[in-house]
């Protein structure tokens, strides 16, 4: 086993009392605070126009098809 | 306050620890959260066996919820009917095949609310409008109702087998969902959901029951992928049933918020990749299952073509016996009650997601804010389960309907998953990689398809039937 991967084995046995008041690791994993991350609306481009006018035709024909196939039953 | 059980199990870590002052701050549903947060944390930090095991059992949750719960009555039923109209063959190694296809779909769920910290529905209605999110909010909140009812066909069918009238099988579900929803903190939610879903196991055994059971039959399906019966349209129907009970828009929105509401974070993205892939394990081997009981009992037994469940169970009673017969009607109705679960929550969170409510299961029931979060579905719950009490409804069609419908918004639901999982912005280095948007696109591609080969035996019987004819 190499050098590192013994100390980090030690590093991670370390009793976790030990540590000054979990004090990063109450940032790092986000315990007091469950923060979200910003969302803004996007400006879209071109392909994803297109690919939003793709689904509302799709959409359209779709729902047209499955009451053609309900009126069938 | 913290929990005493919460304290007395970690008291020697947190002893003068200033955290504890902080968390006892939060508002109650974020100070459950926090605290379930810990526990995970902590246990990372120990090495024992029984700490690990313990921390591998605390991260199963939404992975496995979200696949059990998809293996719903409505699935139930619609793999019960696959294998009474097309028998052991071509739908085996298909359902195999959605194994991949369901992990990867839901995995990106994992990613997202891991990084984001933000459910399905609000990251639809924050990045891509108004437009975009009322119509998710829709498309969903219109299938989660009309698989409620799929739920309750389920369930009244499964406990009618006992004797029980539905109306009271209806009462007494009805009942069941919202108190565990209502009363219930995240945590011990998920543990007795968990609990539940593990019934959904007991299609396995019941293949012991099969009388002479020919499994060259199984192992050859794999070869031959033989198809036993016309590819019409009633295939083509059956086929995108089964798409629609594998991979559905409810399952994006139910597993995002769920890891939200958990409290994961990017470091518990591995642990939610495993109790994914668990799930979709657990979800095919027991959809093969119901296909083979059904496959093996019931195909060939009605000249008229069986798609009745009340229909199917009798053929199944009368070929292996009461007593299994029984069996998979508790299996039907467990699977009625974890999707009634399930659903719901699904529902309610992203009912509040859009609206900007407080929503979380941590809520307590005495919170006004909870009345507003579970209203919406509780509402569809039970107006789902007055609907199946009205006498002939074609309940056997509404079901493969459901499903039907459910695989055609799934492209719509898809892409906007994809369109985020590839944001740079919002998700950094845990961004789709290549190999993941082809496979992705993929998927979509084959959904349309097969969308569209369903549209054309509707609209053009004929062209389709000659095109049929053809292969």
């Amino acid at each position: 086993m190499s050098k590192n991967k013994v100390e980090r084995k030690q590093e991670r046995k370390q009793d976790y009392s030990q540590l000054p008041d979990f004090s990063h690791f109450i940032i790092e994993e986000e315990i007091e605070d469950y923060k979200k991350v910003t969302v803004n609306k996007v400006a879209f481009s071109k392909r994803v126009k297109l690919a939003f006018w793709f689904l509302r035709i799709y959409i359209a024909i779709m729902i047209i098809l499955v009451i053609v196939g309900f009126a069938h039953v | 306050m913290i929990s005493v059980s919460f304290w007395k199990k970690h008291e020697h870590e947190l002893s003068n620890s200033e955290l504890l002052k902080k968390i006892e701050g939060l508002p109650s549903e974020e100070r459950l959260r926090a605290e379930d947060r810990l526990h995970i944390v902590l246990h990372r930090q120990k090495h024992t066996l029984a700490s690990r095991l313990e921390l591998f059992l605390m991260m199963l949750g939404p992975g496995i919820l979200v696949m059990v719960a998809d293996n719903d009555a409505g699935g139930v039923i619609t793999y019960a009917q696959t294998g009474s109209i097309f028998g052991i063959g071509f739908f085996i190694p298909f359902m195999i095949l959605m194994l991949p296809v369901a992990y990867f779909v839901q995995e990106m769920t994992v990613r997202l609310g891991a990084v984001t910290h933000r459910g399905h529905a609000e990251m639809i209605w924050k990045r891509y409008g108004g437009f975009w999110g009322s119509f998710s909010l829709a498309d969903l909140v219109a299938a989660n109702f009309l698989t409620f009812i799929t739920e309750f066909i389920g369930i009244t069918v499964g406990m009618s087998i006992f004797g029980v009238p539905p109306i009271i099988s209806a009462i007494v579900f009805v009942a069941s969902v919202i108190s565990i929803q209502l009363f219930l903190r995240y945590f011990t939610w998920e543990r007795v959901s968990l609990l539940i879903a593990a019934f959904n196991l007991i299609f396995i055994p019941l293949l012991l029951f099969l009388p002479n059971p020919d499994w060259s039959l199984v192992s050859q399906s794999f070869v031959s992928w033989r198809i036993n019966g016309p590819i019409g349209s009633l295939f083509i129907y059956v086929l995108l049933a089964n798409l629609g009970t594998t991979i559905a828009p409810w399952m994006l929105f139910f597993q995002q918020s769920s890891v939200v509401d958990k409290g994961l974070t990017t470091h518990d993205i591995r642990r939610g990749q495993i109790d994914t892939l668990i799930g979709s394990a657990v979800m095919v081997t027991v959809a093969i299952c119901i296909i083979i009981l059904t496959g093996m009992t019931v195909y060939g037994s009605d000249k008229d073509g069986t798609v009745g469940v009340a229909r199917i169970l009798q053929i199944f009673a009368s070929k292996v016996g009461v007593f299994p017969m029984e069996l998979f009607a508790v299996g039907l109705v467990e699977a009625g009650l974890i999707a009634a679960i399930a659903i719901s929550a699904s529902t309610s969170w992203a009912v509040s997601e859009a609206f900007g409510w407080k929503g979380s299961i941590n809520l307590p029931a005495r919170d006004k804010k909870s009345l507003k979060f579970y209203l919406p579905s509780f509402g569809a719950l039970i107006i789902a389960a007055g609907i199946t009490l009205i006498p002939n409804v074609p309940l056997g069609y509404l079901n493969l309907t459901v499903q039907v419908i459910a695989t055609i918004f799934m492209p719509a639901a898809m892409l906007f998953l994809l369109l985020l999982l590839n944001d740079r912005e919002i998700m950094g280095n845990h961004a789709n990689r290549k190999w993941q948007n082809v496979v992705g696109f993929g998927i979509i591609g084959f959904l349309i398809v097969m969308n569209a080969l369903y549209g054309i035996s509707i609209a053009l019987p004929a062209v389709f039937a000659h095109l049929a004819s053809s292969l």
